[in-house]
């Protein structure tokens, strides 16, 4: 069978071309080769790695096999990353810290705290909170400073994660940490110690860390390869529920999720959750370029050519179009606090 | 395989359809590289001694692909032999750098095809793609393949789905999905082949464009 194809790109071994249809698929090198050569291929051109046994090249096979690599490549990194972190975390997870919280508004914060809640230590992620303001923090009950904290973070939504030191939970301690900020937009996060190194080994703050775990593109895949393989039909009243499911603020969803488990198996009630915190994570990083913008925005500026002034006015339309986005959910978010109130 | 009666000029056309295979790897054999599908002198040789071949073969001497593959190898030798005593009497591309005058360009490829297709290379990256991530997300049957051509097509079109997509630096699947009247596993199961098809045509690249729709000869 003789294909057409065109050529997109050489490797050194390989190189991949596009089939009549639109499909990419990976030949061998022969001869001189370039991108856009229009060539005819046949069966024994299509590549096959080196140790397959005969057949045409298995694309899922080799896939597997690159993921597994790449999956230890990036164990051995996080290894040495965690040895790292261990050192300079482990001063902070002193014998009388219990756990740390850390928490994400429009500011953030990490607290470390004992078995009471009682402030040991606070340190500014970003660094826009002074020193001398996170030192009068030290040696006071959280619930005490709650007031306090609500003015220094700029204000609700918040993003409040906890993770004991230990593997066992005082619950009430927990209790407590989750009750902070409880008549406001808030999402509550439970960790562990490793999420605490992982999240510094990626230079993020321990709640941001979370949200990422949960819209990461990788772990997405893996629930959608999950439900399909279960094959969970699209109910004639999924429309329905999304419409009801777009209603929820986010919190209000997390806690439908947190007492029905199941509800995950809606693709309407993913899809809108993932959605939703998609915008949440939007508007913190539109939070954080706002605060490191100032200083580089001139520079950028003296940069651009007259081409780019045009791309600029666009990216400045989009992330209007982003923040009123965010802007209308939060006012939503709070007309449906005040209702619930 | 055609029998010996069939093996005559009356059937050359039909000839060539069934031999295009073994046609090509002669070629490719003796050349050491892929056959270009226009403009390849090599190729143009190759089909004539193949005409040659049906033309001249007798059924009682052998076999016929035997003798078709020996008119071909020959055919192109002295093609190449022909080429290197022209060549020699040439000055080299080395000698007319040295003496400073411009080296002609003796690639037959596409140089538009190949400048669009860096292009798509850079419009892929700013959604976090390669080339390699279409290879590796092809979708395996034909049918699901033309569906999500057409659902590229038509999500292509819809400047608000555009519009979300360059935002979102992803495909919006609901959208899609709803634009195509299809569940949204389907559009889940090909969002890197759709999303990759969609940047096509949005970016109108029209080589490209026609490779996928398969309309490419007859635009010339």
């Amino acid at each position: 069978m003789v294909e057409k194809v065109v050529l997109l790109e050489l490797n050194d071994n390989y190189a991949l071309a596009m089939k009549e249809g639109g499909e990419v698929i990976r030949i061998r090198r022969k001869g001189t080769m370039d991108i856009g050569d229009e060539i005819y291929i046949l069966p024994e051109d299509l590549y096959q790695e080196e140790g397959q046994t005969g057949g045409i090249y298995a694309v899922g096979a080799a896939d597997k096999r690159e993921k597994r690599t790449n999956h230890w490549r990036r164990l051995t990194a996080i290894a040495a990353m965690l040895a790292l972190v261990l050192a300079l975390v482990a001063p902070q997870l002193s014998m009388d810290a219990y756990a740390v919280v850390s928490i994400d508004a429009q500011q953030s914060v990490q607290l470390t705290v004992d078995e009471s809640n009682t402030v040991l230590d606070a340190a500014s992620p970003n660094g826009t909170i002074p020193e001398s303001v996170l030192r009068q923090l030290r040696g006071k009950s959280l619930t005490e400073l709650t007031p306090e904290l609500r003015e220094l973070l700029g204000g609700g939504p918040f993003l409040i994660a906890y993770a004991p030191e230990k593997d066992t939970v005082n619950e009430q301690a927990e209790a407590e940490i989750r009750g902070l900020f409880a008549n406001e937009t808030s999402v509550y996060f439970s960790c562990n110690r490793q999420d605490v190194q992982s999240a510094q080994a990626q230079s993020q703050t321990l709640p941001r860390y979370m949200l990422s775990l949960l819209i990461n593109e990788e772990s997405m895949d893996l629930l959608e390869d999950y439900y399909d393989r279960q094959d969970t039909p699209d109910t004639p009243d999924e429309d329905d529920a999304e419409r009801t499911y777009a209603q929820m603020t986010l919190t209000a969803m997390l806690d439908a999720l947190k007492q029905n488990p199941s509800l995950m198996q809606s693709e309407a009630f993913r899809e809108v959750l993932f959605d939703k915190l998609e915008e949440e994570q939007d508007r913190m990083e539109e939070q954080q370029e706002a605060l490191s913008e100032p200083a580089d925005k001139d520079a950028q500026d003296d940069d651009k050519g007259p081409d780019a002034d045009e791309d600029a006015s666009d990216e400045v339309d989009e992330d209007d179009a982003d923040e009123s986005e965010a802007d209308e959910d939060e006012a939503s978010d709070h007309e449906e606090d005040s209702d619930n109130d | 395989m055609a029998s010996e009666s069939e093996i005559n000029l009356e059937h050359l056309d039909e000839l060539i359809k069934q031999h295009m295979p073994f046609i090509i790897r002669t070629v490719s054999k003796v050349t050491g590289r892929y056959v270009q599908i226009e403009h390849d002198d090599e190729f143009s040789i190759a089909l004539s001694a193949f005409a040659e071949a049906v033309d001249r073969f007798d059924g009682e001497r052998g076999n016929f692909l035997g003798y078709a593959g020996l008119v071909i190898r020959s055919r192109l030798a002295t093609y190449h032999e022909q080429e290197s005593r022209h060549g020699r009497n040439q000055v080299s591309l080395e000698e007319m750098q040295e003496n400073g005058l411009d080296v002609p360009d003796t690639h037959h490829g596409n140089p538009a095809l190949r400048d669009e297709i860096l292009e798509y290379q850079e419009e892929l990256k700013k959604f976090g793609l390669s080339m390699e991530d279409l290879a590796r997300n092809a979708p395996k049957h034909r049918d699901t393949q033309t569906r999500a051509v057409e659902a590229a097509e038509r999500a292509s079109r819809d400047e608000e789905i555009v519009a979300q997509t360059y935002r979102k630096k992803k495909l919006p699947i609901r959208p899609v999905a709803a634009l195509c009247q299809v569940s949204e596993k389907v559009i889940r199961s090909s969002k890197v082949f759709i999303l990759g098809t969609m940047l096509v045509f949005v970016c109108r690249f029209t080589g490209l464009t026609g490779w996928i729709q398969e309309t490419r000869w007859n635009h010339g």
